[in-house]
């Protein structure tokens, strides 16, 4: 993967987060926490539904070859009071996906972050104070 | 032939208008209710949002260290269900009742990420749960626990005012939910008893202790508290529409074909 250092920083910011809301709300045992994978890539579809959003992405690997990944982030309920709305990403968004991957290889995403084509950084999950 | 119809139209009037014809006005009379009713002694009505435990990162699903060691029989229970929440088994995240919308019992319902409207009558105190719209009661007009109830998911309660605290009084369990995310069992004697105080305006907090000797050695309490979203609102969430994230899971748990 290119974007090694975004893929650092995301790693340690992984490693914070490793507590979170959504990981403990499917049971950790699934997805790899101990990691994180990054995938950019042009939204296909955006569902902004109960139960959660689901963010679907077409990804070039290095050999330029096209990957659909899928990525599952929280309750639109828990976003909208958070800054998302249903507009906040469109088919055809340059975006990235960081989260957490299943370890049977999947190419889907429990998602940790969100960063928008504009540089904007999106957290699915929900951190009360 | 007209003189008959007239007197049979007539007959039928009066007979239907006999009183032994009309509708009961009551059918019977509803259970009976305290004689006790008294107005709130204090106004928790509005929307929380609990926050999480200090000793959390970011919000928690499961009450930590604030559990008291459990029987024999309770940690029998925890570990079947914590192995099952945790193991890598393909049903790992299908496993869990309130993912087949079985309601998540109390205190469960609180340790979601959805917000609660608190509504106050004078002799009820209504709790409204986002999470899958889930009602509880708390009847605060001096009746009993109704002992015919049986073995509830959420429990029966009863409430009284303690000064400015609501005593929230719950018995009545099956054994069929967890106190939390990482699996902590109750048994169906569970005595959960939940003070309410509303400290200041934004903010309340909820005391609750759980008497269940059958599941753990001792007494135990924990403590959570919620800040008003006067901004926010119930929104619908609906857990039976949830097809499209079962088969996310269940994808995302199936052995890859080699």
């Amino acid at each position: 993967m290119k974007n090694s250092r975004l893929a650092l920083l995301a790693c340690l910011a992984g490693l914070w987060m490793i507590a979170s809301p959504a990981s403990a709300h499917h049971g950790t045992s699934a997805y790899d926490t101990t990691k994180l994978t990054t995938v950019k890539g042009t939204v296909s579809d955006f569902q902004f539904n109960n139960p959660h959003v689901i963010i679907s992405v077409d990804a070039t690997d290095d050999k330029g070859k096209v990957e659909k990944w899928v990525c599952e982030a929280n309750s639109p309920n828990v976003l909208t009071r958070h800054g998302w709305d249903r507009d906040i990403i469109k088919k055809g968004d340059q975006i990235t996906l960081i989260g957490n991957r299943p370890k049977n290889g999947a190419k889907t995403l429990r998602l940790q972050k969100v960063i928008l084509s504009n540089g904007q950084e999106l957290d699915p999950n929900s951190l009360q104070d | 032939m007209r003189i008959f119809l007239v007197r049979l139209i007539l007959a039928l009037a009066v007979i239907l208008t006999f009183p032994t014809f009309l509708p009961a006005q009551t059918v019977g009379q509803p259970r009976t209710a305290g004689a006790g009713t008294v107005a709130p002694a204090a106004d928790l009505s509005g929307l929380w949002i609990r926050l999480r435990d200090p000793s959390h990162a970011s919000i928690n699903l499961d009450f930590g260290k604030a559990i008291s060691p459990m029987t024999p029989w309770g940690d029998a229970k925890f570990k079947a269900a914590n192995s099952v929440y945790r193991s890598s088994s393909p049903s790992t995240v299908l496993s869990d009742p309130i993912f087949s919308c079985f309601p998540p019992g109390v205190p469960r319902i609180y340790m979601v990420n959805f917000p609660v409207q608190i509504v106050q009558t004078p002799g009820q105190v209504i709790l409204l749960f986002e999470f899958d719209h889930f009602v509880r009661r708390i009847y605060t007009d001096g009746r009993p626990h109704d002992k015919d109830a049986g073995q509830l998911w959420m429990g029966d309660s009863v409430g009284k005012w303690e000064g400015e605290i609501l005593v929230a009084d719950t018995t009545n369990f099956n054994d069929k939910t967890t106190l939390d995310r990482e699996g902590y069992p109750h048994s169906d004697a569970m005595h959960l008893v939940e003070r309410f105080r509303r400290v200041d305006h934004d903010n309340l907090v909820v005391e609750l202790s759980v008497d269940d000797p059958k599941a753990y050695t001792k007494p135990w309490t924990a403590t959570l508290n919620f800040q008003l979203r006067a901004d926010w609102k119930i929104m619908e969430h609906i857990c039976e529409d949830n097809a499209s994230f079962v088969d996310f899971n269940r994808k995302a748990t199936k052995t890859p074909k080699k």
